[in-house]
């Protein structure tokens, strides 16, 4: 599946996407800090996910699905940035 | 008094007429300052019905008792006034050093009144106070009306000005502090020109007293720590600014692309915050007092030349972007710097142009009357279109009437992606439903900072987007907080680290005044139904708080949000109901003698 970063995760990894594969979000995400370590401080607090981190599939927070245990399809987009906000005062 | 400056400065500009008058200290406690205080003098003094041009329209310029203090991000002023986009109360905020020194100059408000026959501007320093003539900016630009007014009176005077939006009574013309800070919607920037004020100059040299400094000092510094240690206002704005939310938007597929025709934009990357930082990015910029500095001050290559200015934030890179299909962000930000020049606010400019390329594609309007095609993705049509709205030129001039009276002069309304006559900014509320009751009961009409509820939808991913359940007591919450949060004189963004108990010992350390967890609260609520009872008392409705069609009858066809539309019937009934309002939108008695607004 396609992993997509934004913000500060493209910056900690230095790429726009890849391609990884992964049978649940905690698969793809050990794989990922593996082979990125700049990253596991972006997307881990010790054990745990840092709670600032967002953690999209195809559009939908993994919050609203089955957190880490979500299952996933090879044709998914995986999107991972830290919470951000916007809007014009 | 602390905090508070304690006197008011009234300008009528029909007879040169100043006064300055001692602010109500039971008003100043039950109204904060600001946007709350300025409503409740709206209120009492514009007769109802009263045309938004009509001389007897106020513009009220209003700090809070925490601006221009040390207090984190307090340096933000409301602009006042009746809006002639929308009919309804207008409180248009901004944010920069000018706040401030009209708390130094010794006022909590500045009321201007009635209409000058010819163009002046207001020389407010300290206690000296003049009407000058300002025939010599007329005509001009913001900037160059800033450099002409600091070279008359003081070079470090800060001033607010209007371009020639303004002049030319641009429905939606903002006006426009330190040369780039907007209070940008709802066309306070008109009122402001059907006055023939050109700008005010302010120049202040006195101290804000604080009642209690070390109670003071220890809030100031806690709520310092809170904002430089929460992830949106410790690393996510000041590393990207807004514009970050373009590609996070884009992901959660409630970009709205093409008039809110698409909630996913193909060409997000290439206008996104990412991209901005890498081509565009000069520093960050902030304001007064402010730890955060979303502001970006850029420079694009714009015809051979270098140029620089400051954004555009993420709301006018989607206006003049996605809504219009355009995915060229040099061309998107020199459209923004002209927004800024002419004083035009680039979320109803950009709204306003996707509305009539949606009608030229329906072949409901010709080059015969636009002068040009209009289409999505085409930005030098933008371009034009952007000059000729705010010279009110050939079809500009009914650009310039805003996207609603377009749309309806051309048989088609429910093209226009807007609630009150304002336009929607950046959030397809068919994925975010709290936003989509936001839009609708906003008292300034369609606008995502009267409750953004993005903040526990989105950001924070506090609460599912895609339900409704739960989502009028969400509003209520934010909606009412935000009054405080304006009102104060705070920026908006600390929110996202600061709660009601963080702003309530930094506003008693300050004034003294005394307030509670509740009363500070239900002060927010106070404005909020005051704020109501304005539009109610002008003749809006329940029929009002409503949305575009589209976005209650077509379903979003592709991203998370596939197959929703906003469910706002359900919504608005419980949210009347939590408010204590009746069916059709009215503050109930009891609830008006608890506020004390009987």
């Amino acid at each position: 599946m396609k992993i997509q970063f934004l913000g500060l995760t493209r910056q900690a990894a230095g790429l726009v996407h890849l391609e990884l594969e992964g049978a649940t979000v905690a698969d793809v995400l050990q794989r990922l800090v593996a082979s990125y370590p700049d990253l596991r401080s972006h997307v881990f607090d010790g054990s745990r996910l840092r709670p600032d981190i967002c953690i999209l599939i195809n559009g939908r927070n993994i919050r609203y699905l089955a957190g880490e245990a979500t299952l996933l399809d090879d044709a998914d987009t995986i999107t991972i940035f830290r919470q951000v906000a916007g809007g014009t005062p | 008094m602390f905090g508070w400056m304690g006197t008011i400065l009234r300008v009528n500009l029909s007879t040169g007429k100043i006064t300055k008058e001692k602010l109500d200290e039971k008003m100043a406690r039950d109204y904060i300052g600001a946007r709350g205080l300025a409503s409740r003098i709206l209120y009492d003094e514009l007769p109802p019905g009263t045309e938004p041009f009509d001389p007897a329209n106020l513009l009220i310029f209003a700090a809070g008792p925490l601006t221009g203090t040390a207090a984190t991000s307090a340096s933000r002023y409301n602009v006042v006034t009746k809006s002639p986009l929308t009919g309804a109360i207008a409180a248009s905020n901004s944010g920069g050093y000018l706040p401030a020194e009209i708390k130094y100059a010794g006022y909590d408000l500045i009321i201007v009144e009635g209409k000058s026959e010819e163009p002046v501007y207001l020389w407010v320093h300290n206690d000296r106070v003049e009407i000058r003539s300002a025939k010599a900016m007329w005509g001009k630009g913001v900037r160059e009306t800033d450099a002409l007014i600091r070279e008359e009176t003081d070079d470090e005077a800060k001033i607010i000005s209007i371009g020639l939006a303004g002049e030319k009574l641009v429905r939606f013309a903002g006006v426009i502090n330190d040369r780039e800070r907007a209070a940008g919607r709802s066309g306070v920037g008109a009122v402001m020109g059907s006055k023939n004020l050109k700008a005010v100059a302010v120049r202040g040299t006195q101290g804000i007293k604080i009642k209690d400094g070390a109670a003071f000092r220890e809030a100031v510094l806690r709520n310092m720590n809170k904002i430089k240690s929460g992830p949106v206002t410790g690393e996510g704005l000041p590393s990207y600014g807004t514009a970050i939310l373009v590609n996070v938007i884009n992901s959660h597929g409630i970009l709205p692309t093409n008039n809110f025709q698409l909630g996913e934009f193909h060409g997000a990357e290439a206008i996104s915050g990412e991209t901005l930082a890498r081509d565009l990015l000069v520093r960050n910029r902030g304001c007064l007092a402010c730890p955060i500095g979303c502001g970006r001050v850029t420079e694009i290559n714009w015809e051979g030349e270098r140029e620089r200015g400051e954004g555009p934030e993420y709301e006018s890179i989607w206006a003049l972007g996605a809504a219009c299909g355009i995915s060229d962000l040099e061309l998107i930000t020199k459209v923004n710097y002209l927004c800024n020049e002419y004083g035009m606010d680039p979320i109803t400019l950009g709204t306003t142009v996707a509305c009539a390329i949606e009608l030229f594609a329906e072949g409901v309007l010709t080059v015969e009357e636009t002068g040009v095609p209009l289409n999505f993705g085409d930005g030098q049509a933008l371009l034009e279109m952007t000059r000729k709205t705010a010279l009110r030129e050939g079809f500009g001039d009914m650009l310039a009437e805003g996207s609603a009276r377009l749309a309806e002069k051309y048989g088609r309304p429910e093209l226009s992606m807007s609630s009150k006559k304002q336009e929607y900014p950046a959030y397809d509320p068919r994925g975010a439903q709290g936003i989509g009751l936001g839009y609708a009961t906003s008292n300034r009409g369609g606008c995502h900072v009267r409750g953004y509820t993005i903040g526990a939808e989105i950001v924070a991913a506090a609460v599912d987007p895609l339900t409704s359940a739960g989502k009028a007591k969400l509003l209520i919450d934010v909606q009412d907080f935000t009054c405080v949060v304006d009102s104060v004189g705070m920026c908006l963004f600390t929110t996202f680290s600061l709660g009601p108990d963080d702003v309530l010992p930094l506003l008693n350390a300050a004034t003294g005044a005394g307030y509670t967890d509740e009363s500070l609260l239900q002060a927010g609520e106070r404005i909020w139904n005051l704020e109501r009872l304005f539009n109610l008392r002008e003749g809006l409705s329940r029929q009002d708080d409503s949305l575009a069609p589209r976005l209650l009858q077509e379903a979003l066809s592709t991203g998370p949000a596939k197959g929703h539309v906003v469910e706002l019937e359900r919504m608005l009934d419980e949210y009347y109901q939590l408010r204590g309002w009746d069916s059709e939108g009215r503050p109930s008695s009891e609830k008006l003698q608890a506020l004390g607004l009987e």
